[in-house]
């Protein structure tokens, strides 16, 4: 008898979640059609987040309109064909939100300019893919699973891997219960997507002091003192070490380049050709001061190792510097659509003088 | 036997309800004095009392709490503390009334003074009033419960109270939820008290009655709920520390009687013995002899046979420190009821007034001997070690003075420690919050910062106290304080000799004294500082003495100034102390330096270079 009521309540109780459940999903749903967004990035057990299958919006960045895209392949690119069809020559682009093009339309990307010079380079070549694989706020590390544990798949002839300043930070991968239970729900349910955007804005206001932590350069960067002043630009390089002020640590670079060297070991294994490409801190291109803490010093070190392991690097500053005058930066990191072109023309100009265009050349008479 | 005689006491009692009134204010007249005494004898000497450098610690992590206004709280130390976040709730409580020493060790003296009216009211219940002011007057005047931590007293008390209550008592839910709640704090202030938990269940089992179940779940519930702050607290730890104390309850260590039975004195182990026999023998002789259940015991028979699992078995079991200040209570109790027994077995047998005079000399002989006890052992007893409370009040409110009299200096301890987790006085930074102190670690080094600074000198470091005088202005006080003004920035002309790749520069060095067999020689570098380190990063230096093959003949290493203490534009000097080995052959040696990360023991690079290390110049000769 008493156990016969405890099932009934429970079964009561049960019941009585399910409905509420099934009304608020069906009340959100009447309420707010438009309502809510998919996510651009979901959860995952491997990288931490990805980039969401399918989603597709038209994203505002600074003040700018622009499409965001993703294949079901979770790309910011058109579908990659794999296996990868005769006659193509394919270059993986991995990076960050830099790679990605934010506040760019992906045809003005570094990444599709580039493949553009180089079809117009290449003639007579049936095919040059330059793949989009950048992520937002990826690091090195993530980058590298992805290239391992996907990348590869796509057949790469060369990984060109954008590098920005802040790429040692690492990562914590959700666990797997969490990362299924949140995507399927983000997939499924409106209440669940509705209620977790209200305690995020909760949890963003109540945590602004963290937010703020990594971003606690943003006051003094907008300032600008750091143009001409080498106190000032000194201190903001202090005030972003959870950010960009990261390559000045010496742990930090000797992080990235743990994962350079296991990429160029990937590289041999797969057989495909590797790029460094190392992006500098808007800061780094407009001031006029130099600081006690070596202004270049991150990109010296970098290219230094980058040359003694036979990497092919690019180092962007100079190219980026030599354009100071002009506008090529929307925020401290992400490039305008000016910045994207020359970076692509440096990018091209690289791989021409680090022979991978002869490669090229090579394999265009093989298959003649 | 027990039964009839209570119903006979009833009975005298209620024919007599004038002389009972009397009695009940002559107990609680008692009982006010026993609290007075107990405040007094911990109150008394308590501002010259010797402060352990862990009891330090966590008042200092408690501050912090108040001044970072965060909780969970011992995730932020790197001392090593381990204690649950609880002690620091209670520690923060007096601390947020008053921010001093005094204020967190007398409340610790107003939880003993209340665990006293507790102990007596259940003790009393049970074994009769003798027996309680007994007890309490053990609890207030013995050596070791004076000398025990009176928060631990005061739950030890409460769960005691619960427990003996529900279980000898009426089984009322309010007396488990009391039971539950003081476990859970008891056995996150001492965790040996988890060893309490099994002998909780086992009497719950033994003494469970109809009714007893949902007071159970309630004491459980209580339990699970008071534990709460102390598992969100392990949680993004993976209850590491949980899982640790688990295993060390269950290392030889803790698990083992020897050590424990063998360091006893006889008159101790004798009187044990004897509280082991009357409180676990002779109910169980009674009990087979009666034929009876156990709820048919009376109270006081079940009152003892709880006693005796309570407090005989986990106290057996645990060998880690002879003074259990969380069975105290339970102990006095199993010690007084047959005193107590004695004394009306005495007074029924003797002629009324003889009996009264013999019991009273009784009580005051056991009062004398207490108090000389307490006196000779605690008040009597000298400070050993560590600074008093008073001591650290007083410098502590100085510390405060002087930084507001001088509001953009920054202030500088060199003392015992190079950090505050390892300085007796560590907890200056937090009851000084939010100015920044920090700490140099005596005849190792200084700490020059671009602004002006107080430095306070703590300890013995003649070369400093030179220095000081020399370019700072002595404050007048207690403690010796120098003001250094604004050292100010580096000027263009301090070249560095060496750059390294975590920010440090090396301006300059010395070396002194004779490069010779078996000599000292002591290098003084000069750094600047110009990159901030990152939270938890630790550098240490390393001085190698180098032959001409390059290989190391002598070597010292060191933290110098702490990494912690680093800012950019600091000046830092530090000093180590290089002994060359007896047997050094003739020839010329090179002093190196350099820095390494801890305690991964990776060597940092120059910048703009793969080398780690600067050589001093010239080499040194050593003719033999």
């Amino acid at each position: 008898m008493k156990r016969n009521q405890i099932a009934v309540n429970l079964f009561i109780s049960a019941a009585a979640i399910l409905f509420m459940a099934v009304v608020l999903e069906g009340g959100i749903r009447l309420l707010f059609p438009d309502h809510p967004q998919p996510d651009r990035f979901r959860l995952s057990t491997l990288l931490g987040w990805e980039w969401t299958p399918g989603y597709e919006a038209v994203e505002h960045f600074k003040g700018v309109d622009y499409q965001m895209k993703i294949s079901t392949q979770g790309l910011r690119n058109e579908l990659v064909v794999v296996p990868k069809p005769a006659g193509t020559y394919r270059i993986l682009a991995l990076g960050d939100s830099i790679t990605e093009g934010p506040g760019v339309e992906l045809q003005g990307t570094l990444i599709k300019i580039l493949e553009r010079l180089l079809a117009e380079k290449w003639v007579g070549i049936e095919t040059v893919e330059v793949v989009n694989a950048g992520t937002g706020d990826y690091g090195t590390e993530q980058e590298l699973i992805w290239l391992r544990e996907r990348g590869v798949s796509y057949e790469p002839d060369l990984v060109i891997l954008n590098l920005y300043l802040n790429d040692s930070r690492s990562f914590v991968p959700p666990a797997s219960f969490t990362a299924a239970y949140n995507n399927f729900l983000v997939e499924h349910s409106a209440f669940y997507t509705f209620w977790r955007s209200l305690v995020r804005q909760q949890l963003v206001a109540q945590n602004q002091a963290t937010t703020d932590f990594r971003f606690r350069f943003l006051p003094a960067w907008e300032a600008g003192g750091w143009r001409t002043d080498s106190k000032a630009l000194t201190q903001l390089i202090q005030s972003a070490d959870q950010d960009w002020g990261l390559a000045w640590y010496d742990e930090e670079l000797l992080r990235i380049e743990g994962m350079l060297t296991e990429m160029i070991q990937l590289a041999q294994t797969e057989g495909f050709e590797l790029q460094l490409v190392i992006f500098p801190v808007n800061v780094q291109v407009y001031t006029q001061v130099d600081t006690p803490l070596d202004l270049t010093g991150p990109q010296y070190e970098l290219v230094h190792f980058a040359r003694q392991q036979g990497l092919p690097v690019l180092d962007l500053l100079p190219v980026l510097r030599a354009y100071n005058d002009e506008v090529l930066y929307y925020d401290q990191a992400h490039l305008t659509p000016h910045g994207h072109e020359l970076a692509a023309e440096a990018i091209q100009d690289a791989l021409e003088e680090n022979q991978q265009v002869s490669k090229w050349e090579i394999l265009k008479s093989m298959l003649k | 036997m027990f039964q009839s005689n209570t119903n006979r006491r009833g009975a005298k009692a209620g024919a007599s309800g004038q002389a009972r009134g009397g009695t009940t204010i002559a107990a609680l007249a008692l009982l006010a004095l026993i609290m007075a005494g107990a405040a007094y004898f911990r109150l008394n000497g308590l501002g010259e009392t010797a402060v352990t450098l862990e009891q330090l610690t966590l008042l200092r992590l408690a501050a912090r709490s108040i001044n970072i206004e965060m909780l969970p709280l011992a995730g932020y130390t790197v001392s090593g503390i381990t204690n649950p976040p609880l002690v620091l709730y209670l520690l923060a409580l007096p601390l947020r009334i008053q921010a001093t020493l005094w204020s967190a060790f007398s409340f610790q003296v107003w939880l003993a003074v209340a665990a006293v009216p507790v102990l007596y009211l259940a003790a009393g219940q049970l074994f009769g009033r003798l027996a309680g002011l007994l007890a309490v007057f053990l609890l207030a005047f013995h050596p070791w419960a004076v000398a025990g931590n009176g928060t631990v007293l005061f739950f030890a008390v409460l769960v005691l109270a619960g427990f003996m209550l529900f279980l000898a008592g009426k089984p009322r839910t309010a007396y488990l939820g009391l039971a539950g709640f003081g476990l859970a704090a008891l056995s996150q202030l001492q965790w040996e008290a988890w060893l309490l938990l099994p002998m909780a269940a086992l009497l719950l089992l033994i003494f469970r009655r109809p009714g007893s179940f949902r007071p159970t779940l309630f004491g459980i519930l209580i339990f699970i709920l008071s534990y709460l702050p102390y598992l969100t607290f392990e949680q993004p730890r993976a209850f590491s520390d949980l899982l640790a104390g688990w295993h060390g309850l269950f290392s030889a260590g803790v698990l083992s009687g020897r050590d424990h039975l063998s360091s006893l004195s006889v008159v101790m182990a004798g009187l044990f013995a004897a509280a082991l026999t009357y409180g676990v023998a002779i109910p169980l002789y009674w009990h087979r002899w009666q034929q009876i259940g156990w709820n048919e015991l009376s109270l006081r028979l079940r009152g003892l046979f709880v006693l005796a699992l309570w407090s005989v078995v986990p106290w057996l079991l645990s060998s880690l420190n002879p003074v259990k200040t969380y069975l105290l209570p339970a102990l006095f109790l199993l010690l007084v009821v047959p005193v107590a027994g004695g004394l009306t077995y005495l007074h029924a047998r003797l002629d009324g007034r003889t009996g009264r005079i013999l019991s009273t000399l009784a009580v005051f002989l056991l009062g004398c001997l207490a108090f000389w006890l307490v006196e000779t052992q605690l008040v009597g007893a000298s400070v050993a070690d560590g600074r008093s409370i008073r001591e650290i009040d007083a410098l502590i409110a100085l510390s405060r003075e002087r930084l507001a009299a001088y509001p953009d200096c920054g202030m500088v301890v060199l003392g015992v420690g190079n950090h505050a987790d390892s300085s007796p006085i560590g907890l200056l930074d937090e009851f000084v919050y939010p100015r920044e102190v920090r700490f140099v670690e005596q005849g190792r080094g200084l700490l020059l910062p671009e602004a002006c600074v107080l430095y306070l000198l703590a300890g013995d470091d003649p070369a400093a106290e030179i220095w000081l005088q020399v370019n700072g202005r002595l404050l007048p006080g207690a403690w010796p304080f120098y003001q250094l003004p604004p050292r100010g920035e580096m000027t263009a002309g301090s070249e560095p000799l060496a750059v390294w790749r975590n920010g440090l520069e090396l301006l300059d060095y010395q070396v002194e004294g004779t490069a010779a067999p078996g000599q000292q020689l002591i290098l003084q570098y000069t750094w600047h500082v110009i990159q901030q380190p990152r939270p938890r990063q630790h550098f240490h230096f390393f001085n190698h003495f180098l032959n001409e093959a390059g290989e190391i003949v002598a070597q010292e290493d060191g933290p110098g100034v702490h990494t912690a203490y680093w800012r950019p534009g600091d000046v830092l000097v530090t000093r180590f102390y290089l002994n060359l080995p007896p047997d050094l052959p003739a020839g010329r040696y090179t002093i190196q330096t350099g820095v390494y990360t801890w305690p991964e023991l990776r060597r940092v690079r120059l910048r703009r270079s793969e080398e780690t290390t600067y050589k001093l110049s010239p080499p040194l000769v050593l003719d033999r």
